[in-house]
């Protein structure tokens, strides 16, 4: 314990040093942690997509409507709509086809209203939530299921009402509960039919390379009886995903699309899509990997030459002590005794940081690792020093 | 007094090898101290009584030959147990004080307790340290930092430190070195007061005035003793 008080000491009294090595381990762990994370979500992606192209292959809609027809679609609201829910029809109301939207979005909160804002996003003076607009298909797909209340029935998808029916992530609860109904700005009513299960997460490959994580978010009933503009059909039919017995099926609603002089598509299979990301990924892996190699050269030769140049410091104190029956091994629990402080400091900053990025058992096996590696040459240029030349205040 | 043999050295040697040559520091040297006695040992710079002094305090080991301490061979140990006989059995007072300067005088004295197993005499010896300051005089600068007191106040520091853990040896490395002639006088007779409270103390030195406050004198000359006699008469220093 007494070796642990004289590191504590040592810090404090290298005060700059101990900053710089701190903020080093603690960019080195985040980043390691980071690389970790990583690799995890690329598997569970990979093995998620795996998992739902198991049966049939879903394919997500690239959307090629120039901007200037869009405006024109907007502008002659009256044909287009009609025009539109045919299209809609066609790709959600369709036997042939089981199809669901992943159309995203947020609602908005006033923030001095909304209070607590803990787990959202704000802006200025507004609470951003963001939702997800769907049908039951994106349960079954998910596997998506609520922990308490009910998902939505068939009237919620195609009747209006005054309060729209909605379920939040787990982590809304500290907000609103079951049977809650709340005013968002410039919106309608909204009321609390259900609470997803912890957890729940789901992939939009078209959109994201992430997972996207249900718990901070809400969902929506993808209701046709609600739409009245042009980009409440154009948002809800390009983020459909869509799959079939028959392919034929699919280049129907292509050439309806066509034919229709509305909006002009092509289809993308999740799995040809999960390869680009897959590519991206690796590219991003790649790059912190490099940046971590770079960072651990850096902070390997910086905490080591730190420590050397603090044994050449303190070799006379060294000395004394050993005088006055200290062993080598109090001496190097004292300099391992610094480092460990700053990992164990390091540590709680960069798991507190990182939030759900921050993995503990590698956090902590990084932490061993770099002990291991940073300290091995200050030890055994402490364990070589002979107590003479110690005394005369020389390393050699 | 019990003169029993505190430190036997027997046909010791200490050679430094360095890649192209071999040198020997000490050979064949072979020395009893009773307890109880106040011993010099002289030499010209390089005639290795620093080495042996070294290796009496267990700070270095001989090449070959044996070194018994209070009747127990050091040869041999592990550096944990010569740890440990640094720290109960040994104390030491340096040309250059071995003082860490930006720790209080109370902290470098106590400094060994630190090192010492057992707690109850660990209180028991911190507990006198007010009393051992004051015997030295060096009472009021409990609190000060080394880097603030003169070289004769360190040297009383070094003393203290020495005392402390109770080490029935004191070394001594030329401890008047760094001193004027006058605090040099009060150092090695406060030297001798140790020694008439019965430890048995070692000075290392190439002073015949500081010589002459021993029992006996050890001359060594390139490694080897030979001289080992009793101190002429005191003489004022």
């Amino acid at each position: 314990m007494k070796q642990i008080r004289y590191a504590l000491q040592d810090l404090w009294r290298h005060k700059g040093t101990s900053i710089i090595l701190l903020f080093q381990t603690i960019l080195l762990l985040g980043i390691v942690n980071f690389i970790v994370w990583s690799l995890h979500d690329a598997h569970d992606m990979k093995r998620e997509i795996q998992r739902l192209n198991e049966s049939k292959e879903i394919y997500g809609l690239m959307d090629f409507t120039s901007r200037m027809h869009e405006e024109q679609l907007s502008q002659n609201e009256k044909s287009s709509i009609p025009r539109l829910r045919k299209l809609y029809d066609s790709i959600y109301e369709n036997d042939k086809v089981k199809a669901f939207s992943l159309y995203q979005s947020n609602i908005q909160f006033e923030k001095d209203k909304f209070g607590d804002s803990r787990f959202v996003n704000t802006l200025e003076n507004n609470v951003f939530i963001p939702f997800v607009q769907t049908n039951n298909l994106f349960f079954d797909y998910f596997n998506i299921e609520v922990a308490e209340g009910r998902t939505f029935n068939e009237q919620e998808y195609t009747q209006p009402f005054d309060e729209i029916p909605v379920l939040i992530g787990h982590d809304l609860t500290f907000k609103f509960k079951l049977g809650d109904t709340f005013q968002a700005v410039g919106a309608g009513r909204y009321k609390v039919i259900g609470v997803l299960k912890e957890n729940s997460s789901y992939i939009d490959i078209m959109a994201s390379r992430e997972f996207q994580d249900l718990d901070r978010m809400i969902v929506l009933p993808l209701n046709k009886s609600e739409f009245v503009s042009v980009s409440d059909y154009t948002t809800a039919i390009g983020r459909a995903y869509m799959t079939a017995d028959d392919p034929a099926a699919l280049q129907e609603i292509l050439q309806r699309a066509a034919g229709s002089d509305t909006l002009s598509f092509a289809l993308k299979s999740m799995s040809n899509q999960a390869k680009v990301v897959a590519q991206d990924k690796e590219k991003m892996l790649q790059i912190q990997l490099l940046l971590s190699s770079l960072i651990l050269i850096f902070a390997f030769v910086t905490v080591t030459v730190s420590y050397l140049q603090f044994i050449e410091k303190h070799i006379y104190e060294f000395g004394v002590h050993i005088l006055s029956g200290a062993t080598r091994t109090h001496l190097a629990i004292r300099l391992g005794g610094q480092f460990l402080i700053l990992l164990i400091v390091s540590n709680l900053i960069a798991l507190k940081l990182l939030g759900r990025f921050a993995d503990v058992p590698v956090s902590m096996t990084t932490s061993v690792l770099l002990i291991a590696l940073f300290l091995t040459i200050p030890i055994i240029r402490l364990s070589r020093m002979p107590m003479t030349s110690m005394l005369r205040g020389r390393s050699r | 007094m019990n003169r029993t043999h505190m430190l036997e050295l027997n046909n010791l040697n200490k050679i430094f090898k360095t890649r192209k040559h071999e040198f020997h520091a000490l050979s064949d040297v072979s020395l009893t101290i009773a307890r109880g006695e106040m011993v010099a040992v002289m030499g010209t710079s390089g005639s290795g009584k620093t080495t042996l002094l070294n290796i009496l305090g267990c700070i270095d080991h001989a090449s070959s030959g044996s070194y018994l301490l209070n009747q127990n061979p050091v040869e041999g140990q592990s550096l944990r147990t010569l740890a440990g006989i640094r720290n109960r059995d040994l104390g030491f007072v340096m040309q250059d004080f071995a003082l860490v300067d930006h720790y209080s005088v109370q902290k470098n004295v106590l400094l060994p307790l630190e090192y010492l197993k057992d707690r109850k005499l660990r209180k028991e010896r911190a507990a006198k340290l007010p009393a051992l300051l004051e015997k030295l005089h060096i009472g009021q600068k409990q609190r000060e930092k080394v880097m603030n007191l003169s070289g004769g106040q360190k040297q009383r520091v070094a003393i203290a430190r020495a005392l402390i853990n109770e080490p029935e040896v004191i070394l001594a490395d030329e401890p008047t070195g760094a001193l004027d002639q006058k605090t040099s006088q009060e150092i090695i007779e406060l030297m001798r007061s140790i020694n008439e409270e019965g430890k048995t103390v070692v000075i290392v030195t190439h002073d015949p005035n500081i010589a002459a406050y021993c029992d006996r004198i050890v001359r060594i000359e390139d490694g080897r003793i030979v001289e080992d006699s009793a101190a002429p008469s005191l003489v004022q220093v």
